[in-house]
């Protein structure tokens, strides 16, 4: 899961540091602040492929020139629909900080102007003053927004507007261009100026600037070098949105961009190589680990022979740690108070028992180190935000941290810094994405491993018992192993027991039939991540329906309210699950002796290739009847050109969980059974 | 336990409150309101400044958002100070230094663009954990054009204790209204102050709770009410009063300009009927006059000038409503501002305020004028009639009221006359859902036909809204979800929509299911349910009641589907019909069938709007039937 593709430029930029002169843009007659509109422009009420599209970007325009420390914004937006009219209210925000030196990031957005034009080529101009509204404001920073709204906008209307935002003169920022948004474009330029300036950096001059392109084939950044000043420019042509689809892969971080950097580094393996450098030192500075870490170890490893058992115990100690994640980071004040001494290393942390998810993440590979395993840390996306790609050399690009230990020669992944996750088994939000890991020394990419469908276990099972006026009365258990356990787990830990137990019985409310009613009996397991967290709850109420001779129940009541998974035919993008999971239920419905069974589901299995299998069986004993149903997936990825298949998988699950059981009844219990409301 | 941190050591009416022995409340109870102290001071000038104390003590973790010391102002008015401590869960005493504290736009849920209605807070202070106590205190200028403060002494949070003082200056006088709660005459402190004390107050637990009234519509408020000498704008307590403070507000902003008369003019041309000229101008504020909300200081209250709104043709509900006054009022129809709330119920007829959310037109009725397309009738106390109309609301028809307002009160702001009135409830006959279908079912269950779906006033608001505002893609996206709760396995195809933009007609969209596997087949048996799309299901519990019932519309929904059944099967059972009529609501359905034919028909109506506690058993019985019958099964035997 890395896209690379970075390109790299040889260009230097001036060898001298100077402070840039603030020229300011100069101003544009009004005749040539804006583009006269088509006749066809003017004409056109949709969009051919895109029918009811709200609008459309005729025309957007972003150029970057950095010794002005400005940059200049155009939009040209065709309204199409009445929803197109609330792009006439724009919005645009800036952040500017004080800081601590000239450094300040002081951003200012400026020269507004604007107009609508009407089909029939009326000119409304924008004559107000923008609102100058303040979102935050704190003791160094302001977060403002310049707000207006360009008038009499109907369908049909092209509004344009203009504006420029202008950056403190020792700031020199390497833009980035998001070329793909919510509307369709026709048309959009980009272009940067970078200065010629010599820039200073922690890590050195400077020298390169570096781009990331996630651009459609065909479409290119364009630099000229002209005596030494370089120009970076981007045409493009109708860009449509980006699909918008359920189980999309998360891929909002690619849509159409350039990412520009300056940059000290040739190339984002210099990059990587360098930083990963500096990182993976100060994480071993802050893991150590410290005299205290390894006496604390030896005293929570004690008894233990080999490195796993080890290692449990110290995992163990870690999770009884309280993770401030879930709960409250504390201020230095508070620490204080309770006579906790400023966090310089992870065996600090141990000592004031809480910290972070990073820092109890390198709490366990100290004390791994301490008990002495290798142990390493590595950093990774959330892979259900993002997807990490090695050309974009940002390190903001890894959410979360997790632990890789040797344990008796092999290596094994952790994820500490996920309270309650299981022993050996990473939240599924940190599986299968590449990041950026130690080494014994420098680092590399690696991969983060993915559980198989075993892993993540849902057991549901009914015990429900049905009297002669059919109402009925029954326990259910909920067991979950793995990613859902760690999911209900979570919920505890952001809210309490009362909070879990209000979820739990929402969930199952979800699923069962309305005319069931649902209380909590009790959790087990909630903090032994070590065992299946188990729900126990009681129901009652009705069930099914009657008719005059018959009473109709839902063949597994977990399933019989389940809505289709994929309800659309048509699909643009690859199918993406969370996580592998097993589902399996079994409701026993005992029933009286008045009553006897006529139908019941027929034995089904489905299978979607070899990665998914759904199965159901029904047995009757005596006056009861048991239905078994069973849900295997292994998906992660499924392509579209598979989706047809995977729609029609689901379709026949979800047609079967509307199976009944039929039972014959006596008329008289009939027409008195509560069921039936008829 | 002591440390101090930070600037000044907790003051000891922090150290009191937290030193309270707190009830035992429910689980669920997230924190307590230890104490709540207001005092409010107007000074000879008839500048009021209001000083609050406050602690809270946190019970659950997520109590600590209730906790947060948060004071609200904006442009008109002013935070003086404000100040924060925290006793944590061991005791531990902070004091939060005063430029910690952060100021944000406020986030008033409405997306308003322009706004400036602000927030200073303190997220997350020291100490704030379940056990800890938050405090804070604060002062603020309040806006000066006001002669009117609320006291809200009811929210979500049980308060322990807690107090309002007045204090006004020499030559003021004070009247207070009550909602929601008995009335208090309080405590007459002599030389100009009053007290009200207010303890152990519950706290309005909404959670769970189905088909619930808004919180406003029940916590308990006291409203005062001041006039004085120096004072521009004195309010004596009553309708009129604020009807007359209003006026002056907004009066001149009402003013037609000849752009505008103009344009109504247009309008009307060829229109000598009061409705249909009030209509035409009507639908132009409707469709041309794009909502954007505008609330800055005294804007909040006060519409932009007329002009203004035409000119750019956009502005908020009071721009809007002054609009509509200005246009009709240039074609020789009167009209007047009348404020609500979109929270049915929060507007109390006996505790006169200016709370309330949202403006709307009242247009007066031509004496003798009768017309069965106006719908939305008043009659003022004075005699005269009004039609009530919405021009933000821009999918309910004229005529027309949308539901959240129906059987609520609003504020006629007609000068000398002003009055609060209540607001009809529509007949369930101009809000519809009318679904007929024709089906073919095949031997393996599989069901194909066409639906037809015809809906009409707020029924139809949302695919209104869906079918004007979306793309195609959505559209088709909208409708394969709302198929997919009925026919799980169904395809939507040959969708077409009628009338969308159309108000005053009905919203018809037809399209074409094909759903395999509908009807279950068990042995020689075939299952099939009679109602096959389309549900008015009621979501109830089985708690006792002790909040009235918010039903949310009057409505009529009817279903009349034919199935033909597959040669070979013969219906073996039917579901009995049903008749229920409980006043409020009635439902009736019957499945019969002719030859191979199924005929499945039924109404559903509502004819209220709110419901007492006490009738809720009704309520649950009236769900309980349309369970049952919207699940019910016809079987079918395979003939042998």
């Amino acid at each position: 899961m890395m896209i690379a593709g970075s390109k790299m430029s040889a260009g230097r930029v001036g060898m001298v540091a100077a402070m840039a002169l603030f020229l300011g843009a100069l101003p544009l007659r009004a005749a040539d602040l804006f583009t006269k509109p088509t006749p066809e422009e003017l004409a056109m009420t949709s969009l051919p492929g895109f029918p009811g599209a709200p609008a459309v970007i005729l025309f957007r325009e972003e150029i970057t020139n950095a010794d002005l420390h400005s940059v200049q914004h155009y939009e040209r937006i065709k309204v199409l629909t009445e929803k197109g009219k609330e792009y006439a209210n724009v919005e645009l925000r800036f952040f500017s900080s004080t800081g601590y030196d000239d450094f300040a990031d002081d951003k200012q957005v400026t020269d507004i102007a604007g107009r609508t034009i009407h089909p029939d080529g009326t000119i409304i101009p924008f004559t107000g003053k923008p609102y100058l509204k303040m979102m935050e404001k704190g003791r160094d920073f302001k977060y403002q927004a310049r707000v207006f709204t360009l008038p009499d906008v109907e369908i049909g209307s092209i509004i344009e507007y203009r504006y420029a935002e202008r950056i403190n003169d020792n700031i020199y920022e390497a833009p980035d261009w998001y070329v793909q948004g919510d509307l369709y474009t026709k048309a959009a330029h980009f272009s940067w100026l970078p200065t010629n300036h010599e820039l200073n950096s922690k890590d050195g001059i400077i020298n390169t600037i570096t781009w990331l392109p996630i651009l459609p084939e065909g479409v290119t950044v364009k630099r000229t070098d002209m005596v030494g000043k370089q120009t970076f420019e981007l045409t493009v042509h109708d860009m449509a949105p980006q699909p918008d689809e359920d189980y999309m892969p998360p891929i909002r971080s690619f849509s159409y961009r350039v990412l520009f950097n300056y940059t000290p580094f040739h190339s984002p393996q210099d990059f990587w190589k360098s930083r990963g450098k500096d990182w993976s030192k100060r994480e071993d500075s802050f893991i150590g680990p410290s005299g205290e870490l390894k006496s604390a170890t030896e005293s929570v490893i004690a008894g233990a022979t080999t490195q796993d058992e080890k290692l449990r115990k110290i995992y163990a100690a870690v999770m009884a740690l309280e993770n401030t994640d879930y709960t409250r980071d504390r201020d230095r004040k508070e620490d204080k108070a309770e006579g906790v001494g400023k966090i310089n290393n992870a065996g600090d942390v141990y000592k004031r028992g809480r910290g972070s998810s990073d820092q109890l993440n390198d709490v366990f590979i100290g004390m791994a180190r301490a008990a002495g395993m290798k142990a390493y840390v590595m950093l990774i996306p959330d892979r259900s935000k993002r997807i990490f790609t090695s050309g974009w050399t940002q390190f903001n690009q890894f959410d979360n941290s997790i632990a890789i230990v040797n344990v008796d020669g092999k290596e094994q992944f952790f994820d500490p810094g996920q309270r309650y996750a299981e022993y050996g088994h990473l939240a599924w939000q940190n599986t299968l994405g590449m990041g950026i890991r130690q080494l014994d020394s420098g680092t590399d990419f690696a991969q983060a491993p993915i559980d198989n469908y075993t892993t993540t276990r849902s057991t549901r099972v009914a015990n429900l018992t049905m009297d002669a006026r059919g109402a009925i009365t029954g326990k259910i258990d909920l067991t979950f192993t793995g990613a859902m356990a760690l999911r209900w787990r979570h919920t505890a830990l952001r809210g309490d027991d009362e909070s879990l137990k209000t979820a739990l019985k929402k969930n199952l409310e979800d699923m069962l039939p309305k005319t069931l009613e649902v209380n909590v009996t009790s959790i087990e397991n909630l903090a032994d991540y070590v065992k299946p967290l188990a729900a126990h709850f009681e129901v009652k109420g009705t069930l099914g329906t009657v008719t005059g001779k018959r009473m109709i129940l839902p063949a597994d009541v977990f399933a019989a309210e389940n809505v289709p998974t994929f309800p659309h035919e048509k699909r643009e993008l690859p199918v993406y699950f969370e996580y592998p999971q097993t589902v399996a239920d079994a409701m026993k419905l005992n029933f009286p002796a008045s009553m006897s069974v006529e139908a019941v589901p027929e034995v089904t299995k489905e299978l979607f290739q070899k990665s998914a299998q759904f199965d159901m069986a029904a047995v009757t004993a005596g006056n009861s009847v048991t239905v078994r149903r069973n849900y295997v997936a292994n998906l992660i990825v499924v392509e579209v050109k598979d989706y047809n298949d995977l729609r029609a998988f689901y379709a026949k699950i979800e047609s079967k969980d509307k199976d009944s059981i039929v039972l014959k009844m006596p008329t008289e219990s009939a027409s008195n059974a509560p069921g039936g409301g008829n | 336990m002591s440390a101090h941190a930070g600037d000044k050591p907790v003051p000891d009416w922090v150290k009191a409150a937290a030193a309270q022995e707190v009830p035992h409340y429910n689980a669920k109870t997230k924190a307590v309101v230890l104490l709540d102290e207001t005092t409010y001071t107007v000074s000879p000038d008839g500048q009021a400044v209001q000083h609050v104390r406050r602690a809270v003590k946190i019970l659950r973790q997520q109590g600590r958002r209730d906790a947060t010391p948060v004071v609200y102002y904006d442009k008109d008015s002013k935070v003086l100070s404000m100040h924060v401590w925290t006793i944590s869960p061991t005791g531990h005493e902070y004091t939060v230094k005063d430029n910690e504290i952060l100021d944000f736009a406020a986030h008033t849920g409405g997306g308003e663009l322009y706004n400036d209605d602000r927030v200073k807070v303190m997220p997350e202070p020291p100490g704030s954990d379940p056990g800890g106590v938050v405090a804070y205190e604060y002062e603020v200028k309040e806006r000066p054009y006001l002669a009117e403060t609320t006291w809200f002494f009811q929210d979500d949070l049980p308060r322990l204790k807690q107090s309002f003082r007045l204090v006004l200056p020499p030559g003021f006088t004070q009247t207070t209204t009550w909602a929601h709660h008995t009335v208090d005459k309080g405590i007459d402190l002599e030389n100009q102050k009053w007290l009200w004390n207010m303890d152990s107050v519950a706290g309005i637990d909404l959670d769970e709770i189905p088909m619930s009234p808004s919180a406003g519509a029940l916590a308990g408020r006291m409203t005062v009410h001041y006039a004085g000498p120096t004072l521009a704008m004195p309010q004596e307590g009553t309708w009129k009063g604020i009807g007359e403070w209003y006026g002056v507000l907004s009066h001149d902003r009402l003013a037609a300009t000849p752009e505008i008369s103009a344009k109504a003019a247009e309008l009307t041309a060829g229109k000598a009927d009061f409705y249909d000229k009030s209509e035409a101008i009507a639908l132009f504020l409707q469709q041309q006059i794009r909502y954007v909300a505008i609330e800055m200081g005294v804007g909040g209250y006060q519409p932009h000038a007329a002009a203004d709104v035409f000119r750019g043709r956009y502005g908020d509900c009071k721009d809007k409503a002054a609009l509509l006054s200005a246009m009709l009022g240039s074609v020789g129809i009167h009209s007047a501002l009348l404020m609500v709330d979109t929270e049915r119920n929060v507007i109390d007829p006996d505790a006169p305020s200016i709370l309330g959310n949202h403006m709307i037109g009242a247009i007066e009725i031509p004496k003798g004028y009768e017309s069965p397309k106006m719908r939305s009738v008043v009659t003022a106390a004075t005699g005269k009639r009004y039609l009530i109309f919405d021009p933000t609301w821009d999918k309910t028809p004229f005529g027309q009221l949308e539901n959240n307002l129906q059987g609520s009160y609003g504020v006629l702001m007609e000068g000398k006359e002003s009055q609060v009135i209540r607001l009809p409830v529509l007949s369930p006959d101009l809000n519809t859902v009318r679904r007929t279908a024709s089906f073919e079912l095949m031997p393996d269950g599989e069901l194909k036909g066409k639906i037809t779906e015809k809906r009409f006033g707020d029924m139809a608001e949302r695919r209104r809204v869906v079918f004007t505002e979306s793309d195609a893609k959505q559209q088709q996206q909208y409708m394969d979800n709302i198929i997919r709760g009925d026919l799980s396995t169904a395809a939507l195809t040959d969708l077409k929509v009628e009338n969308a933009a159309v108000l005053n007609q009905d919203l018809t969209t037809s399209f074409g299911i094909d759903a395999v596997h509908f009807a279950t087949t068990a042995g020689p048996l075939l299952m099939v349910r009679p109602r096959v799309f389309g549900s008015v299901g009621l979501k109830v519990d089985r708690k006792p009641r002790l909040l009235p019932v918010d039903l949310r519309q009057t409505m009529r929904a009817s279903d009349e589907f034919d199935i033909a059944l597959p040669a070979g099967y013969s219906v073996d059972e039917l579901p009995d019909p049903v008749k229920l009529d409980l006043g409020f609501a009635s439902y009736e359905s019957s499945t019969t069938v002719q030859g191979q034919m199924l005929h499945y028909k039924r109404v559903y109506t509502v004819r209220e709007v709110t419901l007492p506690a006490e009738r809720y058993s009704e309520l649950q019985k009236m769900a309980s039937v349309i369970e049952a019958d919207e699940q019910s099964r016809a079987v079918l035997k395979k003939s042998n």
